[in-house]
C-alpha cells in the first residue's frame, strides 16, 4: 500500500536484491570474504556487526561506490556486478537510493534542490518534479522548510531531507548507512519508530547498516549479523536472539552474561554443567564434551531472585546493586564470576540464590 | 573565547597588543603614507621648495601612455583570469580527484612556476620561444616560420596566464580536498556521472576558492613587473608597473610627485581588488565551506582510456610553461652565443659563472640573498609569529592587527620598495640603513606580512590551547606557558613557514629594485637592473643559481615534509 508522495513514477515489478560470495579488499586488505544476502521487495534487512566487519562495505559494494574482487551483485535480473564477467555497473547506473550517515545534503542548494537532484536529472518535467518533490516533503514532515538552506536545519530535519532525496526518483533499493547516529539519545528513539513506519509506507526494500544491536532490532525484519568479513546469521531478530547459532551472535545480542562452566553430561536437548560448583541444565547449541569447559549464555533479564525449593540455581554473594530507577542491577560474586542480573527489588543479605529457565540457558564448546 | 581573551590580557602584559599594533601600523602605514604625501607635492619632498598641489595627479591623469598601460595591465590581468582559473582548477580536479597516471609527480612539478621568480621565466619564455629562441629555431625549422610570437600584449597575457595556473591549482586543490567525499557520491548515487558530478557538486562548493583566485589573478596581473619588463620592452608595450619603473629611469628625481601619484593610483586599485575579495569570500561563508568528517575517504575517480589523455595535457602545459623556459634559461648561462648555425658544443662555457664570481657587486648579490633569506626570513618569521600571536589571541586589536596585516596585498614589491627609500631618506635618522641589507629585511618583511602571517595562523591553530593552559594552571607565567607549552609543539609549522619564507625571499625580484645600492645587491633586483644592459648571458647565468638555490631548499624541504601555500 502506497501513501500519498511514495507512489512509485512508473510502476514496475519489483526484484530481491540477491548478494553471493562477494569479496571486497582494500588497500590488499581483503574487508569481505564471501558474503551472500538476499533482501526480497518490502523488506527491511539490517547490517549488524562490530566495527571493522564489513557492514558498510557491503553497503558500499551494493551502491556501486566500491568496486568489489569478485562474487556477485543483482537486483533480479539487472546485474550490477559480475566479478566472472567483468560486469561494473556504476552508481549512477543503478537506480538506488542512499542515506549517508553524514546525510550529505548539499550546502549549496536549498531542500528542494536537494530532493529535485535525481528528478532533475531524470529528465521530469518540471511541474511534476515539483509536485512530487512537495508531497514528499510534506509526507516526511518538512512541510514550509523547501526554500531552507541545510545549514538551517536541525538534524533531525537533515536526516529526513536525505530520506526524501533518496526516496524522490523511485529507486529500486533504499541503502542506509547508520542512519540514525548522528541524533541525539532521545530523539533516536521516536525516530525508530518514525523510521520503521516510514520504510514500511514506501513498500521499498530496504538495506540499513547500524553497530547499535538495539536499533536494528527495533527497525529491521531480519537481521544480518557480519563479523570479520562473513555473515555470521541471517534472521529475524527473534531468531537471533533466541537462537543464537554461536557464542558471537549471542554475545552481540543483549549484554549477556557469559561464563564459564565445565560439561558434566550432554543429553539431545539439554546438558548438564557444574558453574562455580553448582549444578545446572542448559540448552546444547553446538556439540559438547563432559568434561571440557564450555561457555554459557545467561541473559541478565532470564535470572530470578529464587523461591524456596526452586531447581536450577546458583548462589552468591552480593557484591554491587545500582539502582536504574525502574529497576535494580545487581552483581552477584558466585565463585569466581560475577553474574549481572535485573530485578524490582533492591536485595538484603549478603547472600543471594538465583535461578532460571534450562531453555534460557544457552551453553556453547568453550 | 572570551574568557580566554580575558585570561591573556590579565595574566599578559597589558601594553604588549597596542605596542604590537603600533609597530605594525608603522611598517605597514608609513611606506603609504610618504607616498601619498609625496603624490601631493609639487616636487621631491626633500626639496626646498615645494608646494601642496593636485598636479602630479593631473600630468598622470592626462598622460595617454598612463591609461595605454592601464589598459594593458587590465587585458593582461584578464587574460590570466580566463586562462589561469580554468587550467588551474581543471588540474586540481585531476591530480586531487582522480586517478591520474604520475598524479604525485604532477604535484609537485606544478609548484614550480610559484617559486621561480616569474622574471626568470619571462626571460626564459624569450630564450625558448622568441625570434631566436631554440624552440622557434626547431619549429622553423621544421614548418619554415613560427607560427607565434610573443612581444604582444595579448602573448605576455597568454604567458603570464600559463605562468600563474599553480596559484589557482593550489588553492583550488587544497579546497577540493576539503569537499566531504559522500556528498561527490551522493550525486553518484542519486544518478549523476562523473563530470555531471563535478560540475554539480564539486566545482559549486569550490565556488569561493575560484572567486577567491579569479581576483588574485586580477591582483597579480596589475602587480606583474618582471613578465612585462622582459616582454614587453622590445616593442614599447607598457603596464601600469613597468609605466612607473619607466618614470624613474626616464626623468629622475624630478619625476618624484609623478611616481608617488601613480603609485597611489596603484595601490588604489589593487586595495578595491582586496576588498572585493574579502567582501566576496564574507558572503559566500558557510553554505560553501563543505569541510566533511569523513572528507579523508577518497574513491579517486576512474578517467579510463582518458587518463593518458590528460597526463598529457599536464605534461605539456609543464614543457611549455616551465622545462622548456628553465632549460633554455640554464643552457643560455652556459654558451657563448647563440642563434641559427650555432653548434652548441663548440660554444660551451663556463665564463658567465666565472664573471660572477669575480665581480663584486655579482657574488655580494649571490652571498646577499642567501643572507637575507635565511638571517632575514628567520627574523621575519620571529615578526610575523607575534602577529600572528596577537591576531589568535587579542580580541578588538586581535581583529585590528587582522586588517593592518592584510594592507600590504595592495602594495605591490617595486612600490613597497619605492616607498621605504623614501622613508629612509625622509627620516633623517634613518638614513644609514639605506645602504644596509636591514633595508632589504625591513622591506621584505613587509611584503610579505600578509602571507607570513597567515602561514603562521595556520601553524598556531594546528596547535591547541591546552597544553599552555595546563602550564597556566600549574603555575607557569604567559610567557613560560607559552614557550614550555606551545612553542615545542609550533617547531614543525615554524620550519615549515622559514622554508617557504626563505624561498619567497630567494625569489623576490622587485621589492629590492629601488633599494639597490653598492653593498645591499640581490640577485632578484641585479636582474632587472642588468636588464637594461643586455647582458643576457649574466642574467641567464644568475637566475640558473637562484633556480638552483631554490631548488635545493625545495628538494630539502619536501623531503621533511612541508606542504607549500599559496599566496
Amino acid at each position: 500500500m502506497y501513501e500519498a508522495g511514495f507512489k512509485p513514477i512508473a510502476q514496475g515489478v519489483a526484484h530481491p536484491l540477491e548478494v553471493e560470495g562477494l569479496e571486497v579488499s582494500l588497500g590488499g586488505n581483503p574487508i569481505l570474504k564471501g558474503v551472500s544476502l538476499r533482501v526480497v521487495p518490502g523488506e527491511i534487512v539490517a547490517l549488524l556487526g562490530p566495527s571493522g566487519s564489513g557492514k558498510t562495505t557491503l553497503l558500499r559494494a551494493v551502491a556501486g561506490l566500491i568496486r568489489p574482487t569478485s562474487g556477485r551483485i543483482a537486483l533480479g535480473s539487472e546485474v550490477f556486478f559480475d566479478g566472472r564477467r567483468g560486469v561494473f555497473l556504476p552508481p549512477e547506473r543503478r537506480n538506488l537510493g542512499l542515506v549517508f550517515q553524514s546525510y550529505a545534503l548539499w550546502p549549496h542548494r536549498t531542500v528542494f534542490d536537494n530532493v529535485a537532484y535525481g528528478l532533475r536529472l531524470r529528465r521530469i518535467p518540471e511541474d511534476r518534479v515539483r509536485e512530487r518533490v512537495l508531497s514528499l516533503l510534506d509526507r516526511l514532515g518538512l512541510t514550509g522548510l523547501e526554500r531552507r538552506y541545510p545549514g538551517e536545519l536541525s538534524g533531525g530535519q537533515q536526516q529526513r531531507v536525505s530520506l526524501a532525496r533518496a526516496l524522490a526518483y523511485d529507486p529500486n533499493l533504499l541503502l542506509l548507512d547508520e542512519p540514525l547516529s548522528n541524533l541525539d539519545a532521545k530523539l533516536r528513539d521516536q525516530a525508530r519508530v518514525w523510521l520503521r513506519q516510514t520504510l514500511k509506507a514506501t513498500g521499498k526494500a530496504a538495506l540499513f547498516v547500524t553497530h547499535d544491536q538495539a536499533e536494528a532490532m527495533a527497525i529491521a525484519d531480519r537481521i544480518a549479523l557480519l563479523r570479520e568479513g562473513l555473515v555470521e546469521q541471517v534472521g529475524t531478530p527473534e531468531e537471533l536472539y533466541r537462537h543464537p547459532r554461536t557464542l558471537f551472535v549471542a554475545d552481540f545480542l543483549g549484554n549477556p552474561n557469559v561464563v564459564d562452566a565445565l560439561v558434566l553430561e550432554v543429553g539431545d536437548e539439554f546438558a548438564r554443567l557444574e558453574l562455580s560448583g553448582f549444578p545446572v541444565r542448559a540448552r546444547v547449541m553446538a556439540s559438547l564434551t563432559p568434561g571440557r569447559l564450555a561457555k554459557l549464555v545467561l541473559r541478565s533479564e532470564d535470572l530470578r531472585v529464587a523461591t524456596p525449593g526452586e531447581v536450577n540455581t546458583v548462589e552468591g554473594e552480593l557484591a554491587h546493586s545500582l539502582y536504574l530507577g525502574a529497576q535494580y542491577e545487581h552483581w552477584l560474586r558466585v565463585g569466581d564470576t560475577l553474574l549481572r542480573f535485573q530485578w524490582k527489588q533492591p536485595l538484603v543479605g549478603s547472600r543471594i540464590q538465583v535461578a532460571f529457565d534450562p531453555e534460557k540457558a544457552l551453553a556453547y564448546p568453550g | 573565547m572570551e574568557a580566554r581573551g580575558r585570561q591573556f590580557r590579565k595574566g599578559g602584559k597589558i601594553w604588549l597588543l597596542p605596542l604590537l599594533a603600533f609597530l605594525v601600523g608603522l611598517l605597514v602605514l608609513a611606506p603609504i603614507g610618504i607616498l601619498l604625501y609625496q603624490s601631493l607635492l609639487s616636487a621631491p619632498f626633500f626639496a626646498p621648495a615645494k608646494r601642496f598641489t593636485l598636479e602630479a595627479y593631473r600630468y598622470v591623469f592626462h598622460d595617454p601612455y598612463f591609461f595605454e598601460a592601464l589598459k594593458n595591465s587590465l587585458m593582461i590581468g584578464l587574460g590570466m583570469v580566463a586562462l589561469a582559473v580554468p587550467l588551474g582548477s581543471l588540474f586540481a580536479f585531476l591530480v586531487v580527484k582522480t586517478d591520474l597516471p604520475f598524479a604525485r609527480w604532477f604535484e609537485l612539478l606544478l609548484l614550480a612556476p610559484i617559486f621561480i621568480s616569474p622574471i626568470i621565466l619571462g626571460i626564459g619564455f624569450i630564450v625558448a620561444f622568441g625570434p631566436s629562441g631554440f624552440v622557434s629555431g626547431w619549429v622553423a625549422s621544421l614548418l619554415g616560420g613560427v607560427p607565434w610570437t610573443i612581444y604582444t600584449v595579448p602573448a605576455i597575457a597568454v604567458i603570464a596566464g600559463l605562468t600563474h595556473v599553480p596559484y589557482v591549482y593550489l588553492y583550488v586543490a587544497s579546497t577540493i580536498q576539503n569537499v566531504d567525499a559522500s556528498l561527490e557520491e551522493a550525486a553518484r548515487v542519486a544518478g549523476a556521472g562523473p563530470f555531471r558530478m563535478a560540475m554539480t557538486v564539486t566545482l559549486p562548493l569550490v565556488r569561493p576558492a575560484l572567486i577567491y583566485s579569479g581576483i588574485l589573478m586580477l591582483l597579480l596581473g596589475f602587480e606583474l613587473f618582471g613578465l612585462p619588463l622582459v616582454l614587453g620592452d622590445a616593442k614599447g608595450i607598457m603596464v601600469v608597473t613597468t609605466y612607473l619603473y619607466r618614470l624613474t629611469a626616464i626623468t629622475g628625481s624630478s619625476a618624484y610627485h609623478l611616481m608617488a601619484a601613480v603609485s597611489i593610483a596603484i595601490v588604489s586599485i589593487a586595495l578595491l581588488l582586496v576588498l572585493l575579495q574579502r567582501f566576496l569570500l564574507g558572503r559566500t561563508e558557510g553554505r560553501f565551506v563543505a569541510v566533511g568528517t569523513r572528507g579523508h575517504r577518497l574513491e579517486r575517480l576512474p578517467l579510463g582510456r582518458l587518463r593518458w589523455m590528460w597526463a598529457g595535457v599536464l605534461g605539456l602545459y609543464l614543457l611549455v610553461a616551465v622545462v622548456l623556459p628553465i632549460l633554455g634559461v640554464v643552457l643560455r648561462s652556459l654558451v657563448i652565443s647563440w642563434g641559427p648555425g650555432v653548434d652548441l658544443l663548440e660554444v660551451l662555457t663556463l665564463a658567465h659563472y666565472r664573471e660572477i664570481f669575480t665581480l663584486p657587486n655579482l657574488s655580494r648579490a649571490v652571498t646577499n640573498t642567501l643572507l637575507v633569506a635565511s638571517v632575514g626570513g628567520l627574523l621575519s618569521l620571529v615578526f610575523y609569529l607575534f602577529v600572528a600571536l596577537g591576531i589568535q589571541r587579542g580580541q578588538a586589536w586581535g581583529r585590528f592587527l587582522d586588517y593592518l596585516s592584510g594592507i600590504p596585498r595592495a602594495v605591490p614589491g617595486l612600490v613597497m620598495g619605492l616607498a621605504f627609500l623614501w622613508v629612509f631618506l625622509f627620516v633623517k635618522p634613518l638614513a644609514p640603513i639605506r645602504e644596509t641589507l636591514l633595508s632589504l629585511l625591513i622591506a621584505y618583511t613587509v611584503v610579505w606580512t600578509p602571507y607570513g602571517v597567515r602561514l603562521l595562523t595556520a601553524a598556531l591553530l594546528q596547535v591547541g590551547r591546552e597544553m599552555e593552559e595546563a602550564a597556566r594552571v600549574a603555575g607557569a607565567s604567559p610567557a613560560r606557558a607559552f614557550l614550555n607549552g606551545t612553542l615545542p609543539l609550533l617547531r614543525g609549522g615554524l620550519l615549515t613557514a622559514w622554508f617557504l619564507l626563505f624561498i619567497q625571499f630567494v625569489r623576490e625580484y622587485s621589492t629590492g629594485v629601488y633599494l639597490l645600492t653598492s653593498g645591499t645587491e640581490v640577485i632578484g633586483a641585479q636582474i632587472v637592473a642588468l636588464w637594461g644592459t643586455g647582458a643576457v648571458e649574466i642574467i641567464a647565468a644568475l637566475a640558473t643559481i637562484q633556480v638552483i638555490i631554490v631548488g635545493l631548499v625545495f628538494l630539502l624541504a619536501s623531503r621533511i615534509g612541508v606542504r607549500p601555500q599559496g599566496l
